[in-house]
């Protein structure tokens, strides 16, 4: 075993943000951020005859981002075989055909490129990020990863252990186990409810077969998207596809694709893992929010920047527009609380998650829900115009450099079909009024089941009838 | 009551403002960086020009190296943004938020930076009326100053729960004799001790126009030298005086936790950003290994150090070396973490391979392929304008100039 102890150094720099911490969802779990860049070159898109789609942006820089953005997660699974995608992500750098791990490693660091992977619940990605005249080697290395993985027996079983160590580094991470809970009680009994690493007996048994079997049930073109961004041309990566890609058959008959079709139902409903000697408990609560391509996801991330987010370690907490950091920060019921809207292609969670104590916790919960309440019936317009400010300054932020460009594009590929514009994507948030996002709150909202999930000492959390009755008010 | 009416009709043309001039956005010009010097002494720079969102940064020239009573510039960087001379800190935060703008102040041993994210259209709003008298005209109230004593030990105790941190306070706390090793954060025994006289004399002394520098992405150097030559200096202070330059000491400091890994820096003296030495440096600190660019990999293969120590110990572990720039120093080093009891051995052997690449140097393949991470991690990290804008600030500062990529190279 080689040196798996990575640690990153700082830079000896310490941060103090005044603004409250943005998302810090893991990628796995976070995919609610739509946004393209302006006055960038156009998105071109080119299907090949076996479907693969090529979608890229010139900006004509000297580096690039390259991958794959496949339309394969932990969601096509079922309690058998859940795990696989992930697992698959992780014998991904682990030799080809034509190169071994070692031969790999050194061909792509000699290069000075990046080559990373992940997982979410309904999308798998690989991609490279090198100079731009190293597009051509960055793509083949791709094409070998994806279709010519040794997955040999002995790398198999290490990485077996190495993702059992895994999951218990994520279960100390409560953030991550809560997530993981609220998926499984809002989705339970759907292939959403199932985890992205998968059950520790799946993990013990999964072998090359199953790894096999996956890659060519879901590694199919028609259900993969090159994409790229930097100083890329797209007849050029066209070529390429077509070189590296274009020989692949898509293998759609294969038990075609039903699991995609198939509804997974939201459950309002509780689930909580009470632990006392925890010194904070961690809870999600969400109601049903909608898929990506649904016209209301807009309005419902206005009101998620309404709400806004707030930890300790942000300044003046006490002087923020947003109603709910204020009380927190000056009544100090809660160490940090993120408001959140994940989005699937069909359904999706918006709510909030908090942290508190024990003796905090139930006012904590009690203030949620006023803030909740207060959306639905008593938003201003200023509150809606400032939200949708923040929203598109975040949005323009967050598309900074080529990698998070690429991701935006072949996250849109795969959820829209295509890539929204800009001034299209602007001029939709821009066009939000204080009557469109009561009109959603009052949809999802009001007197709408939640689901709830919590861990740490949860005695004093609100029984699930107190929360559920607190989703509508009563006025004389 | 008359507050809070000019408030209202305030933020509400900030509100409206924002979508006035929404397509006029920049096109995408060269990014190289531009320069210049303006009359009060303020140096403004920009690259990236055509990038979508906007990133000021004001730096200020002085850091924790320069605290005469420890910890001074951790108080600094948490009252920031509180009451000065124009505005409350309600005023400000409320202004940002209706700019839809965010703020995030790091303090340094050697810079303060003050970096704001907005839309290009409200940058000069948000300079003038937000950022100028944030930095330029806090008045660190005695009140504020108390009641943020909480915040700095809360973010004390974050920082401290990452071993890297406690790493590199105690590698420049052994490397460098004088202030400069002194701690970026406050010393628990200086928490509450920092009063509005010793904030406001620091603030005077430091704070002023020849010793700051106003850098900007998403922007155009126009729009930024508009926005710059409305200041007047306030402060009395003058430019910054040339110190000596921290010497490096060779010494030892340990940090007793309770854990199974051992985390360790050897260090060797680095370069000053303006030392030609640097990118030999850097080079060299890709050669032994830096961090690896792959996901989950062998780590064999980006650096010669790591592949050295696998084959003669058995060990779990992890090398990295680090090259930090100053402006009149600089700190080389390795770092090295392993489990408790092999970390004796891996150390050992950390040691004898640098001690063996001192003497007898490293292979023409091992330092051509550091060059070329060299150069990608340089070319990427424009990309970023989060990174550029910082890159940009401190070269500015500190050498005067700033560099391109292919000047570099």
């Amino acid at each position: 075993m080689a040196s798996s102890a990575v640690s990153r150094l700082s830079n000896a720099l310490r941060r103090c943000t005044i603004q409250p911490s943005r998302n810090i969802f893991p990628r796995r779990m976070q995919s609610n951020q739509a946004a393209v860049k302006v006055n960038t070159p156009e998105t071109r898109v080119t299907q090949l005859a076996n479907g693969l789609r090529v979608a890229s942006e010139d900006s004509g820089i000297s580096t690039c981002t390259v991958g794959l953005w496949i339309d394969a997660g932990s969601r096509y699974e079922t309690n058998e075989n859940n795990g696989t995608a992930h697992f698959l992500e992780h014998m991904a750098f682990k030799g080809t055909a034509n190169r071994s791990q070692l031969d790999l490693e050194l061909e792509v660091e000699n290069m000075g490129a990046h080559l990373n992977a992940y997982t979410s619940r309904e999308q798998t990605v690989y991609y490279a990020k090198a100079f731009s005249k190293d597009l051509p080697r960055a793509v083949e290395i791709l094409s070998d990863i994806i279709q010519n993985s040794t997955l040999g027996e002995a790398e198999i079983e290490r990485e077996r252990g190495v993702i059992l160590r895994e999951m218990e580094e994520i279960e100390q991470n409560q953030q991550e186990v809560v997530f993981d809970y609220l998926h499984s009680t809002a989705y339970q009994g759907t292939s959403l409810g199932l985890t992205i690493l998968g059950p520790s007996e799946n993990i013990k048994k999964i072998n090359r077969d199953d790894l096999v079997k996956y890659i060519k049930q879901h590694y199919n073109p028609s259900r993969m998207v090159l994409a790229a961004a930097g100083g890329v041309e797209h007849d050029k990566l066209v070529n390429l596809a077509k070189e590296f890609f274009g020989t692949t058959v898509s293998n759609d008959s294969y038990e075609a694709t039903p699991l995609k079709l198939a509804p997974c139902t939201f459950t309002g409903s509780d689930l909580r893992h009470r632990n006392d000697h925890m010194p904070y408990v961690h809870v999600a609560m969400a109601v049903e929010g909608v898929g990506w391509e649904h016209p209301d996801t807009i309005p419902l991330m206005v009101a998620n920047q309404i709400i806004g987010s707030w930890d300790r370690s942000s300044t003046n907490g006490a002087h923020f527009p947003n109603p709910l950091v204020r009380r927190m920060a000056r009544e100090g019921l809660c160490v940090s609380f993120q408001s959140f809207n994940t989005l699937y292609t069909d359904t999706g969670l918006w709510g909030i998650y908090f942290v508190s104590d024990n003796e905090n916790i139930y006012d904590c919960t009690i203030r949620v829900q006023d803030e909740w309440m207060r959306l639905c019936t008593e938003l201003t317009d200023l509150e809606v115009s400032r939200a949708t400010n923040t929203l598109l300054t975040n949005m323009a932020l967050m598309l900074d450099g080529t990698t998070p460009i690429c991701e935006d594009i072949g996250r849109q590929m795969l959820c829209y079909g295509r890539r929204i514009p800009w001034p299209e994507m602007a001029r939709r948030i821009a066009y939000i009024n204080v009557n469109d996002v009561k009109k959603v709150l009052g949809k999802y909202v009001w007197d709408a089941c939640p689901a709830v999930a919590s861990i740490g000492p949860t005695e004093a959390l609100p029984d699930y009838s107190n929360i559920r009755a607190k989703m509508y008010k009563v006025f004389h | 009551m008359y507050r809070g009416i000019i408030l209202k009709q305030q933020l509400k043309t900030c509100a409206n403002k924002w979508f006035a001039s929404q397509a006029a956005a920049a096109v995408q010009e060269s990014s190289s960086p531009k320069l210049s010097e303006l009359k009060n002494g303020l140096k403004v720079v920009t690259a990236n020009q055509g990038a979508y969102g906007a990133r000021i940064t004001l730096l200020v020239k002085t850091g924790s190296k320069d605290d005469a009573a420890p910890g001074l510039t951790h108080c600094i960087q948490a009252t920031s943004g509180l009451t000065n001379n124009k505005n409350t800190a309600f005023l400000t935060t409320q202004l940002l938020s209706a700019l839809g703008a965010e703020m995030e102040v790091i303090a340094g041993r050697e810079n303060i930076m003050y970096t704001v994210g907005c839309n290009p259209n409200v940058v000069k709003d948000i300079l003038v009326d937000v950022l100028y008298p944030v930095v330029l005209g806090a008045k660190f109230p005695w009140w504020e100053v108390r009641d943020v004593v909480s915040l700095m030990k809360y973010q004390k105790a974050i920082a401290e729960t990452d071993p890297c941190y406690l790493l590199m306070e105690s590698a420049h706390k052994a490397s460098f004799s004088n202030s400069f090793g002194s701690p970026l954060l406050c010393p628990d025994y200086m928490m509450g001790q920092h009063t509005t006289e010793m904030l406001v004399s620091r603030h005077n002394s430091t704070f002023n126009l020849k010793n700051m520098v106003l850098a900007g992405t998403g922007i155009s150097q126009d729009v930024l030298i508009d926005a710059g030559l409305g200041l007047e200096n306030l402060s009395t202070g003058k430019e910054a005086e040339q110190t000596t330059a921290p010497k490096f000491v060779s010494s030892e400091v340990h940090v007793e936790k309770p854990s199974d890994l051992v985390h360790a820096a050897l260090t060797f003296p680095g370069a000053s950003l303006n030392n030609k030495n640097a990118v030999a440096l850097s080079v060299l600190q890709h050669a032994m290994g830096s961090i690896s660019s792959i996901k989950r990999s062998s780590g064999m293969n980006h650096g010669v150090v790591n592949a050295a120590v696998e084959s003669a110990t058995n060990a779990v572990f992890n090398t990295s070396t680090f090259s930090l720039n100053y402006a009149d120093t600089g700190l080389f080093g390795v770092h090295v973490v392993a489990q408790k009891n092999d970390f004796a051995k891996v150390m050992e052997t950390t040691a004898a391979q640098c001690s063996k690449i001192a003497s007898s140097g490293l292979s023409d393949t091992a330092i051509e392929a550091a060059k070329q991470r060299l150069k990608a991690k340089i070319c990427m990290s424009t990309e970023n304008s989060s990174q550029t804008v910082e890159d940009i600030a401190v070269q500015a500062a500190t050498i005067g100039t700033v560099a391109t990529p292919s000047k570099i190279m």
